[in-house]
Parts: C-alpha cells; structure tokens; sequence
C-alpha cells in the first residue's frame, strides 16, 4: 500500500500537551491583562489573574484536559475583549442631590400625570384611603421657614416637622415629609402641579430640596423644575434627574399602593 | 423518659398561664423527642456512610433484591429511593443503571436484625440533637424575665423553634465533634470509602438537561430584570418596608436599566479594573474577586449585563453542580434532576439574578467548592495529590467574592468529623490556604491600592462575633431578647418558603443515612454565620447558602410523595413530581403576578410575624 492510499488517522494530542496548551493560553491571557495598564490596575490585575483565572483553569482541568483548554481560551478571549472593546462604564445619574429654595422667588415644580378616567385608577381608589404628597428635604423644618407646599394652584399649607415620615440618621439630615392632599384637588388639573416655594417673611436659610434619578416621570423628562429668580432649571435633560416630590396613594394601613412622580 | 413526660404533663395540668403552656409543650415535645430518639437508634444504627454503602453496595453488584438490607427509612410503605437493582439485561446493556425512576413499595427496604454479638448502636446525633433543641427550647420560654410579649402564642412559637434552630445547630455541631474526637480516642477506623456515583446518563441527555436549566435560568433571570428585579421591587415604598425610599426603590440606574443601588459603590473597584480610575476604599474591599469577574464581562456587554451575565453564568453553574452532588448522594434517583430544577427556579437566584450584587456568583461558588471536595477526593482515603491546597485556593478565591468561605469551611469540617471522613492535616492545610489568601489580598491591596478594608460591610463579621458575646455576658434574658427580635424561624422562612422546609423535613426522613448527614452538615454549615449575623441584619440571602442541602432533600420529599402517591404508575408518580416541581416554582415567581411577599421576606427575613 502506497502512502497515498494509507487510511488517514486523526492523531489525538496528548492530554499533557492540551494541559500545557491550557496554561500558555493562560498565562498569555495575564500578559496581555497587564500589558500598558495603569500601576494600579496592574497590580489588581495580577492578583486575580493569578488567584482567579489560574483557579479557573485548574479547576476546569478536573473535568479534562479539553475543558481546561477551553476554560483558558474563553479567557483570553474576555481578556482581548476588555482591551480591544470600548465601552467605558457610564456614570449613573446621581441617586441623591440637593437643591436649595431661599426665597420667595425660588421654586419647584412638580408635574404629575395622573391616569384619571381610566379603570385601574378607579380600582385603585376603591382599596385607597387617602394620597399624600411626599417631599423630601432637609429637617428641621418648622413654621417660620415657611416651606410651601401648593397642589393645583391651592396651598397646602406649610411644611413642618410634624409632617416629617420615615428615617434620619441624624437631625440635619434629609428625609421625606407626607403631606395630605384630597382626591378631587389632585384631580382639579391633568397634569396636576405640585410646586414648593417659600413664602414672603420665611426665615432667610436656605432650605435644600433632595433630587434623585427620574427613570420614568409620568409627564416626561422636563416634569420637574426648578425657577431660582431669573430663569428655569430642568433636571430632567440636565442630569437625568427629578426633584423628589412623589405622589403616593395608601390604604388604610397607611401602607402606599401605588406611587407616581 | 415515660416518667419524665408523665410528671410534665402532670405538672402542666396544674399550672395555669404562660406557665401552663410552656409545661404543656414540654410535656408534649419531651414525649415525641424521646420516642423519636428511640426510634433513631434503629435508624442509624451504623457509623455513618455503612449504613446506604452497604445497601448500595450489594444492589450494584447486582444481588437478589431478598439480600439488599438498607438500614434507613424503613417505616412507610415506600422509599425514596431507587434500589439499584441491576438486571442481566441491564448489565448487557453497559452497566448503566437500571432505571431512574422512583420506586414502589415492592421496593421498600427493611429491617434485618442485628446479628448477635454485634456492636451496640450508637445514638443519632441529629436525632440527640433534635431532642437537646426541643428540651432545651421549651426549657428555654421559661427563662425570658417579664416581658409582655411571651404571653402571645404567636410569640411563644416563635421564640420556641427560633431557640430550637440555634440549640440544635449548636448541638448538632458540638455532637458531631465529640463523635470524631471519640473515635480518636479509641482509634477506630475512619469510616468506609463512599460509593462511586451512579454512571453518568448519555451525552445528548445530559447536553440537553444542560440546555434546559441554561433556558429556565436565563428566562427566570430576564424575566426579573430592571424593575423587575426582586432585590430592587421589594425596596420601593409599595412594598411596606422602607419608608426612606422614593418611588423608584433603593436603586441606581446602570446602562439606563434600575438596579439594586448597591451596584454604585462595586463602580469604582470596576474602573479600576478596566483602567478608568484611580482605585478607593469602599464597603465592599473585601469582595473585589466579583468585580474583577464582572470587569471581564463588562466590555462586550455593558455594565448591567456584564453583571447579569456573570450572576446566570453562577446560577447554571449551580444548577447543574446540584444536579451533580445529588446524582452522587441520591443516585438512581429522580432526586438530582428535580432539585437542579429547583436551583434554576429557586427563589435566592431568582432575586439576586440581575442584580448588581456577588451574592448569585457566591451561590454557585459554594455549590462548585462542595463538588471540587468530592472531586478532590477529601473525604476519601486517598484524596487528590495536594488536595488541601487546591480546596483552600479555591475556598480563599471564593471568599474573595463574597462570604462563601464561612460555610465551605464550616462544611468542610463538619462533614468531615459528622461522617468519620475527616482528614485533619488536610483540612487545616485548606482552612490555611484558604484564609492566608484572604488576608494577602487585604495586605496587597492596602500598600499597592491603598484599599483600607474598613468600614460598613468590611466589618460586619467582626461585629455579629462580638455582639453575641456581648448577649451572652449579658444572660439568658439578653439572648432570648435577641432571638424574639432577629427571630432565626422568620430569617429562614424568609430564605425558603415553608412548603420547602416541610418537603426537606420529608426528604431528611426518606434519604440515606449518608445523605442525609451529608445535607445536614452544609445545612448546619450554611446556617451558623446567617445566625450569626442577626445580630445586625437579617440576612436570608446569607441563610440560602443552605440551597443544596434544602434544595436535594426536598426533591428528595418530591419523589418520596410521587412515590407514594402515583403508586406504581410511572406517568402518574412523574406528573405528581413535575406538579410539585411547578407549584415551588410559582412562589419563586409570585411576584410575575403582582405579589412582592416572598421578595420581601428574602430581602428583610419575616422576623417574628407569621
């Protein structure tokens, strides 16, 4: 039998030189980790490479040699992918800001569209004991501050700590105030507006009002604002934020069944 | 004993008030206990391993079913699992096993009696233990001083099984260890080598079983992503829990898509991986091997999906890893496939899935340690070469990412004095590796990153330790106090819903000896450090470190009810496990349905409500 015609043979490689297939896959995966990165993400780099991705592959290795081979290539596939791809960590909008009222030319406002005339606002009125508006600023507050609070054009009085809810970590710090509304003021307008402002003869300090993230505002990305005197704030386009004034309707427990801002 | 629960119960009648009733449950408990200890004694009446070996042992050869002796479950009409009966066929057919199904009554192994001059049975710990909890529980209502609160039955229950969890962990623990220190002592024999596992089922059923967790976790996981996610939807106000929170949840937004709002802080330890920032202290220092496996992720697929991806990688991982420890602990049974079910379903990964969190990836690290274990040989008499070393490395690289060290060394140990397997050079070279991993990263990091490794969750271990001692110098009162406020019944029931609890309890009566030592030893290993933390927090994702042990035994409960119920029709007994199956199922997913209860008791323990 001529060597053209001898049957071809696959020939296996041999478990010792996938294993060793296995580790150079490795370690060329930590070289090119390391390679021109900052001091600091060398170093970070280098433990785990060797305490992580060394483990990995070993322990795949229990399973077989051709899973250790291919636990070490999917790696340094990632490892080419975190060097090759761009795509930076985004910067999440901050989940906690301040913005100060100081005067009585100072306002926020809050726009809320509220599912009026539908069913499921209905059904939820049915289970609902009452809504409440909630704000979150800085405590204390109390009378002579003269923090505002108008639903629709009508005042709800002003803000005290004895509307204060929920937890401070300490006396200065911020936290949410539940202030009453009626079931037919909140409905008198659509959108409603919730607006805070400080009234003439208030004490002089500035009153921070918390913001947060806005990831769904019923009325859209410009439903909160902020007016200092001369001009308009928008959150919404400016940081993807919302002043954090919330609409919430509670049963009877005082428990909140359903929540909008 | 019978004197003893007479005078109680005799006592009981005469006293009246908080009183009255704590004599009547002691009364009461002290009967069972004794009665089930006595029981016990027959049921375990081997070292342990002898007992399912022997049986297992004689059925792979292939020995009449007459000579088959099983000295476990032994009273109901059927057993949970399959006798390994291997037929002529069978074994022309390759030797794998003859079926994987359940069995009938016709199956049911019995008794043999000892024969004479053999030794004299030694006492069940778990059993001794379940005796010591419930005596020293009741004992235990006695002991709380004037307080309003025990005179409400509710409360009294509660106090009741909350001390009946901490007694029996602890004495169970202690037991094992008195066993092992005994044994020594008397330089018995370590126990007999464990059974090789049942033959591994066929490439393409296995490929496919593979396939079929992989979709049940990435649907359970897409399902409950972003808003969805039961971390995040069970911290808004609707929730009835924070009253601090806006209507968005405790949350940040990643990539545009809600998340648990403790991903924030993981942000800078990812830059620093990815080299788009200078590294700074924060909380969660000590957890830096899960960013560093989400930074690997995140280029191709963005930073919440990076931690997604990495969270459904674990969950399969752990799913099959059961799936792999049950086929080993229960072969030739329906157990491993239903309990890997129960992992893709279960209510830990179901809540952690998208979130930006490590607890997920520790889920399935714990679950790849108790494998890499028997992988590595170390309960056997000739482990892997450097067993300890590799076990340590892998234990301190999984502690890198979260906690997964306190109960994989609890295990470790536990199982090791529990089934007379312990090697102790072995274990102390992991423990030392393991921990001397961790504490390297800390020096590491601290002069080459300039990480502290202070504050917050860096401390927490390190507070639970002293607070309990602190209620322990303090007296019996100071530490009732504590397990009325930070109940040990609500912290589990909120780490798995009761129906689990009952069918584990089913599957603990139904399993091997060995088994059933085994998943006691990660339950007790699992639960010690979430115990530990009530001090601070209620933490049911801690407790669901216990997933394995809970999730095989109450597979195990699910085959033992088909068995029992489907009767000798195989559809039948097959529709009734896939019933159970969807039903613990569906709890995972209420909240797909508008209920936030079983999320909110993951995330917060039901405390002492019921």
């Amino acid at each position: 039998m001529s060597a053209a015609t001898a049957p071809v043979t696959a020939r296996r490689p041999a478990p010792r030189t996938l294993r060793l297939a296995a580790w150079t896959l490795l370690a060329l995966a930590v070289v090119v980790s390391l390679a021109g990165a900052s001091p600091a993400t060398l170093w970070a780099r280098l433990f785990f490479g060797v305490v992580l991705l060394a483990g990995v592959v070993a322990l795949a290795g229990l399973a077989g040699a051709w899973p250790q081979v291919i636990a070490a290539a999917a790696l340094l596939l990632l490892v080419v992918a975190q060097r090759a791809v761009q795509r930076p960590v985004t910067e999440p909008p901050s989940p906690q800001w301040t913005r100060p009222l100081q005067g009585p030319e100072q306002t926020v406002q809050q726009t809320v569209a509220l599912p009026l005339g539908t069913p499921a606002w209905e059904r939820l009125w049915q289970r609902a004991a009452g809504a409440f508006v909630y704000v979150c600023a800085r405590s204390p507050l109390d009378a002579a501050d003269g923090l505002e609070l108008v639903a629709n054009d009508v005042s709800l009085g002003t803000i005290t700590e004895a509307q204060a809810i929920g937890p401070r970590p300490g006396p200065t710090f911020v936290g949410f105030y539940r202030i009453p509304v009626a079931r037919d003021l909140l409905e008198r307008q659509s959108p409603a507006r919730l607006s805070l402002r400080r009234l003439p003869g208030a004490t002089p300090r500035a009153i921070p009002i918390c913001g947060t993230f806005s990831y769904r505002p019923s009325a859209g990305p410009e439903s909160s604002r902020y007016f200092d005197g001369a001009g308009w704030w928008l959150p919404g386009p400016a940081q993807g934020g919302r002043f954090t004034v919330e609409v919430r309707v509670e049963d009877a427990t005082g428990r909140p069944i359903w929540v909008t801002y | 004993m019978n004197q003893t629960s007479h005078s109680l119960s005799t006592a009981a009648h005469g006293a009246t008030g908080m009183v009255g009733k704590t004599l009547a449950w002691t009364a009461t408990t002290a009967r069972l206990m004794a009665r089930a200890v006595a029981s016990g004694r027959s049921q375990e009446s081997r070292p342990e391993g002898e007992a399912a070996g022997a049986g297992a042992a004689a059925a792979a050869a292939g020995a009449p079913e007459a000579d088959t002796t099983e000295a476990v479950s032994t009273s109901g009409a059927s057993t949970v699992l399959e006798t390994v009966r291997e037929t002529d066929s069978d074994r022309a057919g390759g030797g794998a096993a003859s079926t994987q199904w359940l069995t009938s009554a016709r199956d049911g192994r019995h008794h043999q009696p000892a024969p004479p001059g053999a030794p004299r049975p030694r006492p069940s710990a778990p059993l001794t233990a379940a005796a010591v909890a419930t005596a020293g529980s009741a004992l235990g209502l006695l002991l709380t001083g004037p307080v309003e609160w025990i005179e409400s039955w509710r409360n009294q229950a509660d106090l009741f099984l909350s001390l009946w969890i901490l007694l029996f962990v602890l004495s169970l623990a202690a037991l094992w260890t008195a066993g092992a220190v005994l044994r020594a002592v008397r330089r018995e024999a370590p126990a007999a080598p464990q059974d090789a596992a049942a033959p591994l089922p066929r490439p393409r059923v296995l490929g496919a079983w593979a396939a079929l967790l992989f979709v049940i976790c990435l649907a359970e996981l897409l399902s409950h992503s972003g808003t969805r996610n039961g971390f995040l939807a069970s911290s808004r106000p609707e929730s009835g829990v924070e009253a601090w929170t806006a209507a968005d949840g405790y949350a940040t937004l990643l990539d545009g898509v809600p998340a648990q709002g403790d991903g924030l802080f993981l942000l800078p330890m990812l830059r620093t991986f990815l080299d788009e920032g200078a590294p700074g202290p924060s909380e969660y220092d000590r957890r830096a091997g899960h960013t560093y496996l989400v930074a690997l992720l995140q280029r191709p697929l963005g930073t919440y999906w990076g931690f997604a991806a990495l969270n459904l990688l674990a969950w399969w991982g752990a799913a099959l890893g059961v799936w792999w420890l049950g086929r080993r602990y229960w072969p030739g049974t329906l157990v491993p496939w239903i309990a890997s079910l129960f992992v893709a379903t279960g209510g830990g990964f179901v809540f952690m899935g998208a979130a930006p969190q490590p607890h997920a990836v520790a889920f399935g690290a714990f679950v790849l340690l108790l494998v890499l274990a028997e992988s590595l040989a170390v309960w056997e008499s000739r482990p892997a070469p450097a067993a300890g070393i590799k076990l340590g490395w892998a234990t301190g690289a999984a502690g890198l990412i979260y906690f997964v060290h306190f109960p994989a060394l609890l295990y470790y140990w536990l199982y090791g004095l529990a089934g007379g397997r312990a090697r102790p050079r072995l274990l102390l070279t992991a423990t030392a590796v393991a921990v001397a991993l961790l504490f390297v990263w800390q020096g590491y990091a601290a002069v080459l990153l300039g990480l502290t490794f202070a504050g917050g969750n860096n401390e927490y271990a390190g507070e639970a330790v002293r607070s309990w001692l602190t209620l322990a110098a303090r007296g019996p009162e100071a530490l009732l106090g504590q397990l009325h406020g930070g109940s040990l019944r609500g912290l589990f029931a909120g780490a798995f819903p009761y129906l689990y609890w009952v069918l584990a309890l089913l599957g603990l009566l139904r399993s091997p000896a060995r088994s059933r030592v085994w998943a006691l030893a990660i339950l007790v290993a699992a639960t010690l450090p979430a115990i530990a933390f009530t001090t601070r927090f209620q933490l049911p994702r801690l407790a669901y470190f216990a997933y394995p042990a809970v999730y095989l035994l109450a597979a195990a409960g699910v085959a033992a009810l088909a068995s029992w119920l489907g009767g000798r029709s195989r559809p039948r007994r097959l529709l009734i496990a896939a019933g159970a199956v969807l039903v613990v199922a569906a709890l995972a997913n209420a909240d797909l349905a508008g209920s936030q209860r079983f999320n909110v008791w993951f995330h917060y323990g039901m405390g002492n409500t019921w």
